[in-house]
């Protein structure tokens, strides 16, 4: 046994000659390649990417959420149907009195005119305010002398009386305090419906007995009838059925299955040809799109995308002594390196073969042949932002779409694992699957255009799914490697759920 | 330079690299299996330096604090690849003939550095950190999460692997 004296000399010399200076000779083992630098560098660089990026998308995604959020509150508070269908657009409202009466008030610019009308039982419920915008041909006094004269109000298992009292109070009579205040706050707004002649819109409270349903009359040549339904019982849009609105749209959608990739060289591949690639690409996103009435919409959103592809190589080479290097009595090793070139990088390896000298046919002999393969599986992350205009036809509830536009990928990773896979007799140390967690040359924003045909059912007012096909392609290279652009595309299904507001 | 560094200034980080590349590789190719294992740790080692300079309090020379962050690299890198404590059976028998005394006029750093690459990672890595980077047992078991009982196990079998091949490796350079 050795002595401790002894042990710490030795580890005093041990110490001395790993952390010293490096005498005289060839020191070229104790530099790193300068591949090392080029990472740190790149690594470095993509922090500095990664964090302003975040910001931004964390931006982006904020305002999107409020949009969104802002929109669903208005549409949640506000059931209304609108129907642009005249030129000079006048508004019935239909509030809650609580008092035994019910009024229609018909406002003309900053004067208003109101009618009153009273029901014979407890079925109250009901009043109406107007506005006429000045210049809609219905004046006050002719509203007064005869254009409103002839208003019935038909009902079912309820009993308004037939012939309402209609009063046009002058400008300094006052309105009842209900009315103004509601009037100020906007709070009686829960549904309206709209004159197709003139864009006249009802809103009926939801005190409104249920199977009520009146019939204004109106001897105005510009103002012939309106019907009132309360809409917690009326039948799905009856009135407005057909009729083409505008609206907002929220959906979220996957879509993904098959990618390709250009590569354009400006110089000839040095090494060896891969085998083949394999290419697929997927995205999931959220999106917004307003569509005006006349079917044509627009949308944005956000994704996330990914696109990959499988390159396999096969290395042949010949074992030699000559080109091994003897590390022990009976022992060789041969470093081989492999590179994979493919269009998103060029990943590389060292192979180190461990020979011993053996005559056994399963070891390797003077001049055997080896051959190698390797895989590298490359990922490109990205964020996506699209911007695309589109045409929807409806038909009943089903509808057709085409679709066009524009996308912003955003760079947020990439990954690259080579995979040794094996060599004919089993002979090379197989290491673990190495994953490179970052790309060289990738263009932090690239540009693609898009387009897609998709058609949908719409199993209610506000839900609908769709299915299409869409197609992208990268307006720039992903990745800009010296002499080496490389383009991508996809295309595939695309699914989506939709919510409509 | 360090505070050009901490600025992000990339010719600064540039010249800190160049200043210590050469000496913390030596010390990745002591824990690394092989060359480019160890580029791999000097890679993530230097990254985790510039990421954390603002920690270096000036209290001690900045290369005894780049080694200490490039060893912690080196052992994070490791345990990702699972590091395993083995024992080999069939060491043969060391007898202390005074030789191995001589080793320093005898090997160079090149191959005691390859020597040590060749050990099985758990020797290798205790070796390392008790001989060369002088942590004590208890250090070694807290960074390693193994035994006290189970380092020294692993330096004593290191120690036997080392004192076994050192002979081959002399008598194939005299040879």
């Amino acid at each position: 046994m050795e002595n401790l004296d002894n042990i710490n000399r030795k580890d005093d010399e041990i110490r001395r000659i790993l952390q010293g200076p490096l005498g005289e000779g060839d020191h070229r083992w104790a530099e790193p390649g300068e591949q090392v630098w080029t990472h740190i560098e790149a690594n470095l660089s993509e922090k500095k990417h990664r964090g302003g990026f975040w910001w931004w998308f964390g931006s982006l995604l904020s305002i999107l959420l409020i949009a969104i959020f802002l929109i669903s509150k208005k549409s949640g508070t506000r059931s209304e149907e609108r129907i642009m269908n005249g030129t000079h657009p006048v508004e019935l409202q239909a509030q809650h009195i609580p008092s035994n009466s019910s009024t229609l008030s018909i406002q003309g610019g900053s004067e208003e005119d109101q009618i009153r009308f009273q029901p014979t039982d407890d079925q109250k419920g009901l009043s109406t305010t107007s506005s006429l915008e000045n210049g809609s041909g219905i004046s006050r006094q002719k509203s007064e002398k005869s254009g409103w004269k002839g208003i019935e109000n038909r009902q079912e298992n309820t009993s308004f009386q037939a012939d309402p009292i209609f009063q046009l109070p002058s400008s300094d009579q006052e309105e009842p305090a209900q009315q103004n205040s509601d009037r100020e706050t906007g709070s009686e707004d829960r549904a309206d419906h709209v004159f197709p002649q003139q864009g006249i819109s009802v809103r009926v409270t939801d005190q409104l007995p249920s199977t009520i349903q009146m019939v204004f009359h109106s001897m105005h040549p510009e103002l012939t009838s309106l019907t009132v339904l309360n809409p917690e019982s009326a039948p799905e849009n009856k009135l407005l059925d057909g009729v083409k609105n505008s609206r907002h749209r929220l959906l979220i959608y996957g879509h993904g299955i098959s990618g390709d990739r250009r590569i354009e060289r400006k110089s000839n591949n040095i090494f060896d040809p891969e085998f083949g690639h394999e290419n697929s690409q997927f995205r999931f996103g959220a999106g917004y799109e307003w569509q005006h009435q006349s079917g044509l919409f627009v949308g944005s959103g956000v994704a996330y995308q990914e696109f990959h592809e499988r390159v396999e190589k096969e290395k042949k080479w010949v074992y030699t002594k000559k080109n091994a290097t003897q590390v022990g009595s009976d022992l060789y090793q041969q470093n081989i390196p492999v590179v994979i070139n493919s269009g998103f990088g060029t990943a590389s390896t060292t192979l180190r073969v461990d020979m011993e000298e053996s005559s056994l046919p399963t070891d390797y002999q003077e001049g055997d042949p080896v051959v190698f393969k390797m895989t590298v599986d490359h990922s490109l992350k990205y964020v996506r932002v699209p911007l695309y205009l589109g045409y929807q036809y409806e038909w009943r509830r089903w509808f057709g779409e085409v679709r066009a536009g524009s996308g912003l990928q955003i760079y947020v990773g990439s990954k690259a694992q080579v995979t040794q896979v094996a060599e004919s007799k089993g002979k090379i140390r197989i290491r673990e699957t190495e994953t490179i967690n970052q790309l060289k040359y990738v263009r932090p924003v690239v540009w693609d255009l898009q387009g897609g045909l998709y058609a949908g059912y719409r199993w209610s007012d506000a839900w609908s799914v769709s299915c299409g096909y869409e197609y992208w392609q990268s307006l720039q290279s992903v990745v800009d490697r010296p002499n080496v652009k490389t383009f991508t595309s996809g295309s595939g299904i695309q699914l989506a759920l939709r919510r409509s507001f | 330079m360090i505070e050009a560094c901490l600025r992000g200034d990339r010719a600064a980080q540039r010249a800190l690299y160049e200043r210590f590349r050469s000496d913390m590789f030596r010390v990745c190719l002591r824990y690394a299996a092989n060359r480019e294992d160890a580029e791999d740790y000097l890679q993530e080692g230097f990254i985790t330096v510039f990421r954390d300079l603002q920690q270096f309090r000036g209290d001690g020379p900045l290369g005894g604090w780049i080694r200490m962050v490039m060893v912690r690299a080196s052992l994070q890198q490791l345990r990702k690849k699972k590091m395993t404590f083995v024992d080999l059976d069939g060491l043969p028998a060391i007898h202390e003939n005074g030789h191995s005394s001589s080793i320093a006029s005898q090997l160079d750093a090149e191959r005691l550095t390859n020597l040590i690459q060749h050990m099985p990672t758990g020797y290798r890595t205790v070796f390392n950190m008790y001989v060369v980077d002088g942590y004590g047992h208890e250090e070694i078991a807290d960074m390693l999460g193994i035994s006290i009982s189970t380092s020294k196990t692993q330096l004593f079998k290191a120690r036997h692997w080392m004192q076994a091949r050192v002979p081959v490796q002399v008598s194939k350079i005299n040879s």
